[in-house]
């Protein structure tokens, strides 16, 4: 999984910069997972993902600078492999499986903010998205903004995501629940 | 017509024991949910963390109840703390992280510096005017009373509440399934979860106290993906499976696994011996026959565990969640979400625990989305002029509440089927109560 601010800056300055058409294919790739996000297109959005992916979605704190005191695990609110995705993609996409997505929630990924650098394991990508979202229940707009960490490898059939690490912005998040992908 | 023809304003008219119903107006009403915070949540004993989050000197973590910020502390004699985490001068909130360990807090607007005993040290003024406003005697607004239970740690505001260890009463029993049931205890496997969703605080509460009846509608097609039962299984072991009336609000419902089902299905083998030595017989019965169980401490303190797999290669693992309601507005809600583990378990036993219990109950939780969606589709229903008049439907409990289960293990009353609804509405019928406390009605 790669890892945090200060070590993706490590990549970012001792990796291989990216060509400028691989970084066309890096921003395609993204634009095209936030459309299936977005639109709702989940099994397609899975079958963006290596089998051997990890996901993690993780809560900020907000801690003394001089004193920082963490206790137990991450505050993770996804820490899924592909076959836990996959229950999810399968309660996500079946109508009589889903209350919170049926009706579907209207949803947007917005990517920006993208640098990538190659290394021997793949491309470290590192992005912010914000994800806005109306429901059938709750019509004012609700916002998710995170920053993402992402490896992408190469597979014969393009880019795959072989890990995910999304920091959120909210210590208490505004929304009654996480229903989607970041 | 509809007995609630009005929207009800006096204490004690809003649930209809006799009739099993309630106002709609309880979920939604704001005069009603500011005489909540007198009446219940500042006379109640609410929940406010677990030991394990704060285990050194100095060590504290900042929460909320309802709308007022509280700072939790272990001093420096070992001793829990709690108080309003505002500083006494102009009412700055006075801690602003989430965890931390200082052996002082500094007021972030003048100075005031506030010691781990809340007592003021020292402020910005000269001696005379130090004198003045009683720099050697004032502290900091502390809770009336905080005692613990199984590591988990209570307030209350009221000097006048029974001890902890009353209030809690026979629901120590099963508080003891989830959270002393190794001599160890257990532990918090991280910080709490924070969300927030669009509906009444009770309506989480009531969830969990429990609607047994709504595992199957909204959960039936997950629970199929994840318990490993089948749907037709789970509905007959929801009708089958008894409801707790424990007593003082506090209430339970008890899902079992089907009969062919070895003792201790869902739980490490590793800790089933330690369970053994700590638990009683009656308890040790109910813990190994347990495939989901489910409770609410009044007034908004509940409890949710199962044994979930999200690969077909693996047997389910258990998760413990803890959480609580806390009432922001009449119509909004911050869930604080906890899972526990024992402290004997092994290290990988414990991730797979915590993996297990955010992609269920959490604000992810294949679970947890689908029920927020209801509530959420609650207050929608109840919160209009029109439809506040109207009533919330638990009839369901007269055909139940003549037919307790005789020789019932645990203590309280227990009812033969989840579907009764009638460990739910107990909770709004002791809600009702302590809401007409004091009160003509």
């Amino acid at each position: 999984m790669p890892g945090t601010d200060s070590t993706m800056a490590r990549l970012l300055l001792s990796g291989e910069a990216l060509s400028d058409g691989d970084f066309r294919r890096v921003y395609d790739f993204l634009n095209l997972e936030s459309d299936c996000l977005g639109l709702g297109e989940y099994e397609t959005w899975y079958g963006l993902l290596s089998p051997a992916v990890t996901y993690k979605v993780l809560a900020p704190a907000f801690l003394d600078a001089t004193r920082p005191r963490r206790y137990g695990r991450e505050n993770a609110y996804f820490d899924d492999d592909y076959a836990s995705l996959g229950i999810r993609v399968k309660q996500l996409t079946t109508p009589g499986f889903t209350i919170a997505e049926n009706p579907a929630t209207i949803s947007r990924h917005f990517v920006t903010n993208i640098r990538g650098v190659a290394n021997g394991e793949g491309i470290e990508v590192v992005s912010n998205v914000l994800v806005v979202r109306v429901r059938s229940t709750e019509p004012e707009p609700g916002v998710v903004s995170a920053r993402r960490f992402d490896r992408l490898v190469e597979t014969p059939e393009g880019l795959r995501i072989e890990s995910r690490l999304a920091q959120l912005d909210q210590v208490s998040l505004q929304q009654l629940n996480l229903s989607f992908f970041i | 017509m509809n007995s609630f023809n009005q929207p009800l304003r006096s204490a004690g008219a809003w649930v209809d024991v006799e009739a099993g119903t309630a106002s709609r107006a309880i979920f939604s009403d704001e005069e009603i949910w500011r005489l909540e915070q007198e009446k219940v949540f500042a006379k109640s004993w609410l929940f406010l963390a677990h030991e394990t989050e704060i285990p050194e000197p100095g060590d504290h973590v900042t929460r909320q109840l309802g709308n007022d910020p509280v700072l939790v502390v272990r001093g420096e004699d070992g001793r829990i703390r709690a108080f309003h985490n505002s500083c006494v001068h102009r009412g700055t909130k006075l801690c602003r992280t989430d965890a931390g360990n200082s052996k002082t807090f500094t007021c972030p607007y003048h100075g005031w510096v506030y010691g781990l005993d809340g007592k003021l040290q020292a402020t910005v003024y000269p001696p005379e005017v130090a004198a003045k406003i009683g720099e050697s005697t004032s502290s900091l607004i502390e809770m009336a009373q905080v005692d613990s239970y199984a590591g988990l740690i209570f307030g209350t505001w009221d000097e006048t509440a029974p001890s902890l260890d009353q209030y809690l009463g026979d629901s120590r029993f099963y508080i003891d399934l989830f959270a002393n049931r190794t001599q160890g205890g257990m532990e918090v496997l991280g910080p709490p979860q924070r969300w927030v969703f669009k509906a009444n605080w009770k309506l989480g509460a009531l969830n969990f106290a429990a609607d047994g009846p709504h595992a199957a509608s909204v959960h039936g097609p997950i629970t199929y993906l994840t318990l490993q039962v089948p749907p037709e299984q789970i509905l007959q072991q929801l009708i089958n499976s008894p409801a707790v009336v424990i007593g003082e609000g506090h209430n339970c419902i008890f899902l079992e696994y089907p009969g062919e089902a070895p003792d201790y299905a869902g739980f490490s083998p590793a800790l089933v011996p330690l369970y053994q030595q700590q638990l009683n017989q009656a308890q040790q019965r109910m813990l190994a026959r347990g495939l989901t169980k489910v409770m609410t401490n009044f007034p908004n303190t509940s409890w949710v565990e199962s044994s979930v797999t999200f690969d077909d290669k693996t047997p389910p693992i258990p998760f413990c969640n803890l959480r609580t309601w806390q009432p922001l507005s009449a119509q909004s809600t911050e869930v604080w979400n906890w899972l526990l583990v024992e402290k004997e378990a092994a290290e990988e036993f414990k991730q797979q625990s915590y993996e297990i219990g955010i992609r269920t109950f959490a604000a992810g939780g294949t679970f947890d989305q689908d029920d927020a969606e209801a509530w959420s589709a609650i207050n929608l229903g109840c919160r209009g002029s029109i439809g506040s008049r109207y009533e919330v439907d638990f009839r369901a409990t007269k055909h139940y509440r003549d037919e307790p289960i005789e020789n019932f293990p645990g203590p309280g009353v227990a009812y033969p089927s989840t579907f009764s609804e009638m460990s739910e509405f107990a909770l709004l019928a002791h809600w009702q109560k302590v809401m007409s406390a004091g009160s003509d009605c």
